[in-house]
């Protein structure tokens, strides 16, 4: 192989390869996306500190307000408060 | 990802498909070889493309993008992927940069490397861009992480016209610049002249779809990272770890505390 040759090869093999690395961390990430969401359509269209929450969540008491860090309970904590309903 | 963003991969994706290989075509069995150089010039067809991808068009939109999140008034998460999308991509770039011309200097100039101006400058520019890219994986809030790395990129930027600069600054075995020349007057004619602008259409848009893949792929990521932070603190909620304390303070200051 001519010295030609390798530089065509290398750069457009490299090229080839890494587009070929961003296509499977894109599916990676879909599928993870997935599991951690449940569906293709829960996954939030906006990035930050809010996501997916219980349905119906109970309010706070009067007088007192419901705390920011987590904004969604333990899936085990709706099924709770869905069955003390 | 949209319609409108598939649509435009797909274009792009055709596009630099069939100009890449045009510019092979063209570079390897079509053009004729030069009266110095001989076959070797055909390797001019591929490395000043990569080479104006990796310092002009990636680092420049990555040191915009970085400039734009700075600046309050247009401080946006966008501006801020696509700094590190075409930070990231760029990198390839350099790398191909160097690669290739070590493949023209070996038989040209009869060595892999010099500490040519415009070498030295080049590979000071990847290595800029590799620290830029080890500083997106400190751990740390979107927003500290986003102006650390665009602080980074803008003072990466000074490498740049340096780059450009070194052929005609100081005595380099590196040839001065073919198109952008002090009279701007390309001293490449016929039908290398088209080929190597062929090549430098093509490299773009292979560029173009690499920067949307990569910016596609940072969107999935931040997803995946919010939903991986909240399940930690779901996780260290229900569990009481360290937070005992807290809680008492918030309930004291009127937070509601999720029952376990």
């Amino acid at each position: 192989m001519s010295y030609i040759d390798a530089g065509y090869a290398i750069a457009l093999g490299t090229l080839f390869v890494y587009a070929a690395l961003l296509w499977l961390r894109h599916w990676r990430l879909e599928r993870l996306a997935s599991a951690l969401y449940g569906t293709q359509d829960d996954v939030p269209r906006r990035t930050g500190p809010t996501g997916p929450t219980c349905s119906d969540d109970p309010p706070p008491p009067a007088g007192q307000r419901a705390v920011s860090v987590a904004r969604r309970p333990a899936p085990a904590l709706c099924d709770e408060w869905s069955r003390e309903r | 990802m949209s319609r409108g963003t598939t649509l435009a991969m797909r274009a792009l994706g055709v596009g630099a498909v069939i100009s890449v290989t045009a510019t092979v075509w063209l570079g390897l069995w079509v053009t004729p070889p030069d009266e110095t150089q001989h076959d070797l010039v055909r390797l001019v067809y591929v490395h000043p493309p990569v080479a104006w991808v990796a310092l002009y068009l990636a680092f420049g939109i990555a040191a915009l993008s970085s400039a734009l999140w700075l600046w309050p008034r247009t401080r946006s998460r966008f501006f801020d992927r696509l700094a590190v999308s075409a930070m990231e991509v760029g990198t390839v770039f350099t790398v191909l940069t160097l690669v290739t011309g070590s493949i023209w200097g070996r038989p040209t100039w009869g060595v892999w490397w010099a500490w040519d101006a415009r070498l030295t400058s080049t590979a000071l520019l990847l290595v800029l861009q590799l620290g830029y890219l080890a500083l997106r994986r400190v751990p740390g809030d979107p927003d500290s992480r986003a102006r650390r790395s665009s602080v980074t990129a803008l003072v990466a930027a000074v490498d740049v016209p340096i780059v450009h600069f070194s052929v005609q600054w100081w005595r380099t075995l590196h040839q001065g610049a073919t198109v952008l020349n002090r009279n701007l007057s390309p001293t490449i004619h016929g039908s290398m002249a088209w080929t190597l602008l062929l090549g430098f259409v093509a490299f773009t848009l292979v560029f173009a779809w690499l920067l949307l893949a990569r910016y596609r792929v940072q969107v999935l990521s931040e997803t995946v990272e919010g939903a991986e932070l909240q399940g930690a603190l779901r996780e260290r909620w229900v569990e009481g770890e360290g937070l005992d304390g807290a809680g008492e303070l918030l309930a004291d200051e009127g937070f509601v505390r999720a029952p376990l």
